[in-house]
């Protein structure tokens, strides 16, 4: 069974623009999908939708076969939801916030008090467990936060920027989890981020959203493919011989495309052959940063086409 | 049941931890310690401060203690208790706790309930606290002295004191603001105090409760003349609770 199916799902706010625009995607269990936009482009619209927080306008969404809208108990029951701000009880400690939770979620106390503790050892907050929230960092919060989302192990995770306001060691800590999750658990993690660069390190899908309108859907492979599936070479060098397509960067760099790996060891001894001495040779491919912006300006283009 | 349960230890563990209950005891206790001593002592601070005066404060007895005791607790007792439990709701508007529970199937009345209960629990310590404290310090500074309905005219207010809060809960459910529940529980009681005025509903106000009780004490007034007003209250707060849980069941967060 698939964990998401979203098919033409839109959302208009009371009179306003779409906020969602007919997404289909589906997502299958265990996958880290991560939902890319920049803020305002219907990423949390989508996770309320999926929750069933909100109902759609058209379209349909099902979470693990159950629709939000009609049973939204029954995805909550199943799922975990981390916004950016932790939303917890100040006055209350680490560890009686995750038992209140668990209690509340229906699992008995002793229980909760165990998985708290497994949590919190976890995200490396067992020292702070006794500390109340007030005390704790950002970083400390969203990691609670994120304890708390899983205190009922969930089939699926909605993670809505998890590593916003995160130091770096955080963050790492957050990432690792995300993906032992994912791996080891079989947990499927809808992951709502702008950051790309942190995206592309988590995770094994991706949706590319741009003011309501889902760009694109798919692997970091099958994205490439859409734009430009090769790798782009980077070359240094004092001379480059005619009969080489290639486009000056900076300084002695030049920028060449070729589709395969097999490609760039006859350019480099071309170079050499003319007399040309070769500094620094790199092969990148598209990064996810460059798949979305090359998107989003195909579809200025397309818009002012029309 | 489940949910109500834990929301309301998580309440009472908050109003441990945000200092409430301490603050709540400490003021009780002080006006529990101090009425019966204030009362004593009047003659003498009189002769001091106001001799021309004095002669009125002289020969205190236990109805001067409890007749401080009730002016005490209704007014600034209740008023704090009012101020301290403003802010029930709007602290968890404010930082969107609600939204993540109710939608992991908190029911939104256990909400309301547990907000009520927790308060109603730390007024009722707090208030038969300084109860017993007066009533111990009274019969030790005048041993012997009786007076009828001592438990009753205590019982009257905190009845209206549950009766305060069932308000104040509608009136954070109502509005965003503490301020503005403060507000709301004036109007009603300024409209409650207009409905004593009026004679010929005058005997049905839950002011009563407030402030008629010492004339229990002084047996100007009959504990029958308290009966319609217990049931108005009673009947009252019930009905401002089931409103409270209505309005919160519509209400987005």
């Amino acid at each position: 069974m698939k964990a998401i199916v979203a098919e033409r799902l839109t959302k208009i706010y009371s009179g306003e623009k779409k906020a969602l625009d007919n997404a289909s995607f589906e997502l299958s269990q265990g996958e880290v999908f991560g939902f890319l936009g920049p803020n305002g482009a219907g990423k949390t619209t989508a996770v309320k939708l999926l929750n069933g927080m909100i109902s759609p306008s058209e379209g349909s969404c099902h979470v693990f076969g159950i629709d939000p809208s009609s049973s939204p108990e029954k995805v909550h029951a199943i799922s975990g939801v981390v916004t950016e701000h932790a939303q917890m009880y100040g006055n209350l400690t680490g560890q009686e916030n995750l038992v209140f939770y668990g209690t509340l979620f229906g699992i008995p106390k002793e229980e909760s008090l165990k998985r708290a503790l497994a949590l919190l050892e976890r995200l490396d907050l067992t020292v702070a467990k006794d500390k109340k929230l007030t005390t704790y960092s950002t970083g400390m919060r969203q990691r609670l936060s994120l304890a708390r989302a899983m205190i009922h192990t969930p089939k699926i995770l909605f993670l809505d920027e998890p590593t916003s306001g995160l130091d770096p060691e955080s963050a790492q800590s957050v990432n690792n989890m995300i993906k032992e999750l994912a791996s080891d658990k079989g947990t499927t993690v809808f992951l709502c981020t702008h950051q790309l660069r942190y995206a592309q390190e988590v995770c094994s899908s991706y949706g590319l959203i741009d003011d309501g309108t889902l760009l694109a859907v798919g692997s970091l492979d099958a994205l490439r493919c859409r734009i430009f599936s090769g790798l782009k070479v980077h070359i240094k060098s004092n001379r480059f011989p005619e009969g080489i397509s290639f486009r000056k960067t900076e300084g002695q760099w030049a920028e060449i495309n070729v589709q395969t790996e097999d490609e760039i060891p006859p350019i480099v001894k071309r170079i050499v052959d003319a007399g040309g001495n070769v500094y620094e040779v790199m092969a990148n491919r598209l990064s996810l940063e460059e798949i979305y912006f090359s998107l989003i300006e195909k579809r200025k283009e397309q818009k002012e086409v029309r | 049941m489940r949910g109500f349960i834990a929301f309301s230890k998580k309440e009472i563990t908050e109003n441990i931890r945000n200092y409430r209950l301490l603050i709540m005891l400490a003021i009780f206790l002080i006006f529990g310690l101090m009425s019966p001593l204030l009362a004593k002592f009047t003659p003498q601070l009189m002769e001091a401060l106001m001799p021309n005066l004095a002669e009125a404060f002289e020969n205190p007895t236990a109805l001067d203690s409890w007749t401080q005791f009730y002016k005490n607790v209704s007014s600034l007792g209740l008023s704090l208790t009012i101020i301290l439990f403003s802010s029930c709701l709007s602290g968890e508007y404010a930082k969107g706790t609600l939204t993540i529970m109710l939608t992991k199937g908190l029911s939104r009345p256990a909400v309301v309930l547990s907000k009520f209960s927790a308060a109603a629990v730390i007024l009722t310590v707090s208030y038969w606290l300084a109860f017993g404290v007066t009533y111990g310090y009274t019969a030790y500074l005048w041993p012997g002295a009786s007076l009828p309905h001592v438990f009753l005219a205590a019982f009257a207010l905190w009845t209206a004191g549950l009766l305060y809060l069932s308000i104040l809960m509608l009136g954070c459910v109502l509005f965003r603001q503490a301020f503005t529940s403060i507000l709301f529980l004036l109007v009603v009681t300024v409209i409650m105090g207009l409905v004593e005025q009026i004679e010929q509903t005058a005997g049905y106000s839950p002011v009563i409760l407030v402030s008629k009780n010492i004339d229990l004490l002084s047996g100007t007034v009959t504990a029958s003349y308290f009966t319609i007003p217990f049931i108005v209250s009673i009947f009252t707060s019930a009905a401002l609770l089931i409103m409270s849980i209505v309005v919160f069941n519509k209400k987005q967060l």
